[in-house]
């Protein structure tokens, strides 16, 4: 299945060459990784984050500055955005990951918002509302090198490869005991320290992954635009990011890309209807709240059991195990 | 091993629910800890297990002082608990259930041997290894919440209230499963509602009310207590 979506995939642009379809493409596919990232803090650990965009932010800056200043090219700056990303995760989710539910998401919203102001008033460094022009990625030594420019198709396979990349990751996170374990503190942080599991560091852990990620995007995101600027990294991102992985379904890693991909082309689809655009947007994410709470691909698991029926199974398998214990 | 707790103080910001509390766990022994709701049963476990912070107070493990620790410390020094209402990962299957109880000694090649040991304490787990925890029965759960306990090898295992809204020959089968367990060498520390039970079991049993103890001795001397038949045996 996944083998089938990835080829259609790859050949896309083959048969499609409309530039404006792939850029919407590749800012879905930038999307997906960041809620790929949102997905190991919020739907494994449940650490519900509304400021991703800062960490999207910090990649981004890390490869601006780094071309802008030193003259770094866009792959050499790669480890250096993952890191400062997850850098400031670490850095950040150890002063507040003390806190819980909602007053986490408060912090972090705070946290999204310090950071956007930060980067409009450092002037200096960060170019302030102006933002900063950088070089896009090149291949190659400079006679036949390839310059990736400003047509979609390159940075297409190149945030396809990236989410692969990505998926790769999270996957073999979720499938580890640390990914058992954030589960477990999700579901019952008590429980899970009654178990040996040492929350604190676990939860830091998610954090700091799921930032490390967000700065992965970042710089993508950076060579992609060949500018960046604080306008993209605000709040409505952040939350976008939330609801791309509420609509595509909390924890699922096929859920994070759908997610992504839905709610960057609905706008899109939507666009004849001009100021009515939105409203019809909220209608639909109401609509899918109330007749698929566990989002397009989120797995049954978690809403099944509480149905009522379930409950009287348990009961009837309760007296049975009674029964067999009686003979 | 020895678990001593001295003059334990645990309380929710002003209101102290533990007003000095001492008690004694030896290894291979059932300890009971029996009293009526809001005495500070759970309140004690859970400041032995270092989720509530004491507010005075010590704990003493084989004459060694230990202080202020996390909760995984403290269970990988062999103290587990069982907390109340079972609290399994409901969205976890089975197995994952139990291998997250090894959490603290993954690396250990034992783990599986656990795993096999605790299907032959509860056969039915093993029938339902692949079954997510939350659609197991709440007796099955229970059995679970102990096996899980139990993969973390425990020295001294603290459990609340096992026999909470269960079938009565599920409970049968479970403190089956705790005498053998104690005949194994794990000291118990048992929070119980079913007091006769208990203090049946136990080697030594405390009676807790309003946060102190107000009697203590060895358990079936306490069930000839008239005081003790009143108020938990409800005679």
């Amino acid at each position: 299945m996944s083998a089938v979506v990835l080829l259609i995939l790859v050949a896309l642009p083959l048969f499609n060459h409309n530039e404006y379809h792939l850029e919407v493409l590749v800012s879905a596919g930038i999307f997906a990784i960041l809620v790929l990232g949102l997905n190991v803090m919020t739907g494994y650990c449940g650490l519900l984050n509304l400021g991703q965009a800062a960490f999207f932010a910090a990649g981004a800056y890390t490869y601006a500055l780094l071309n802008v200043k030193l003259g770094l090219s866009f792959w050499v700056s790669l480890p250096a955005c993952v890191i400062s990303a997850g850098g400031l995760g670490l850095l950040f989710g150890s002063c507040v990951l003390r806190l819980k539910g909602d007053y986490l998401a408060l912090v972090t919203l705070g946290f999204g918002e310090i950071v956007r102001i930060a980067l409009n008033n450092m002037d200096s460094l960060t170019g302030g509302p102006n933002g900063l022009t950088v070089s896009h990625p090149v291949i190659g030594l400079s006679p036949k090198s390839f310059d990736f420019g400003i047509k979609s198709m390159p940075y297409y396979y190149l945030t396809l490869l990236a989410i692969i990349v990505t998926v790769i990751i999270t996957n073999r996170l979720s499938s580890s005991r640390f990914g058992r374990a954030w589960i477990a503190i999700k579901e019952d942080e008590v429980a899970a320290a009654c178990m040996g599991i040492n929350t604190g560091k676990l939860k830091l852990l998610a954090f700091c992954a799921g930032s490390a990620i967000a700065g992965f995007a970042g710089w993508l995101f950076a060579g992609k635009q060949g500018f960046v600027s604080p306008d993209s990294f605000d709040f409505i991102t952040s939350i976008m990011l939330v609801a791309m992985l509420v609509l595509g379904g909390i924890g699922s890693i096929s859920g994070s890309i759908v997610g992504a991909v839905a709610l960057t082309v609905l706008p899109e689809i939507l666009r004849p209807l001009q100021q009515y655009r939105m409203f019809l947007f909220g209608a639909v994410m109401i609509v899918m709240m109330l007749f698929r709470p566990q989002g397009i691909l989120g797995g049954m698991r978690i809403f099944e059991e509480f149905r009522p029926e379930n409950e009287r199974v348990r009961q009837e398998e309760d007296e049975v195990l009674s029964e067999d214990l009686r003979q | 091993m020895v678990l001593k707790v001295e003059n334990l103080r645990v309380g929710y910001g002003k209101i102290e629910v533990l007003k000095g509390i001492t008690l004694e766990v030896s290894q291979g022994k059932i300890t009971a800890l029996v009293g009526a709701n809001g005495a500070g049963k759970s309140t004690t476990l859970m400041a032995i297990s270092g989720i509530l912070p004491f507010k005075e107070g010590s704990m003493e493990l084989d004459g060694r002082r230990i202080k202020r620790i996390r909760p995984d410390e403290i269970v990988s020094r062999g103290i587990v608990q069982v907390p109340e209402g079972r609290r399994v990962f409901r969205g976890l299957t089975v197995l994952e259930n139990l291998q997250l109880g090894a959490f603290g000694r993954q690396k250990d090649r034992t783990v599986k041997e656990d795993i096999e040991r605790v299907y032959r304490l509860f056969p039915i787990l093993s029938e339902r290894q692949k079954q997510e925890a939350g659609t197991l029965s709440g007796g099955e759960q229970q059995m679970l919440a102990i096996g899980r306990a139990l993969m973390a090898k425990p020295k001294i295992l603290l459990l609340d209230e096992p026999s909470l809204g269960l079938a009565p020959l599920v409970v049968e089968k479970i403190f089956d499963v705790l005498l053998k367990i104690q005949a194994e060498g794990v000291g118990i520390l048992l929070v119980e509602q079913n007091a006769r039970w208990a203090l049946e079991a136990a080697a030594w049993a405390y009676v807790l009310e309003t946060g102190k103890i107000v009697l203590e001795g060895e358990g079936r001397k306490l069930l000839m207590n008239t005081q003790v038949r009143k108020a938990y045996l409800g005679e």
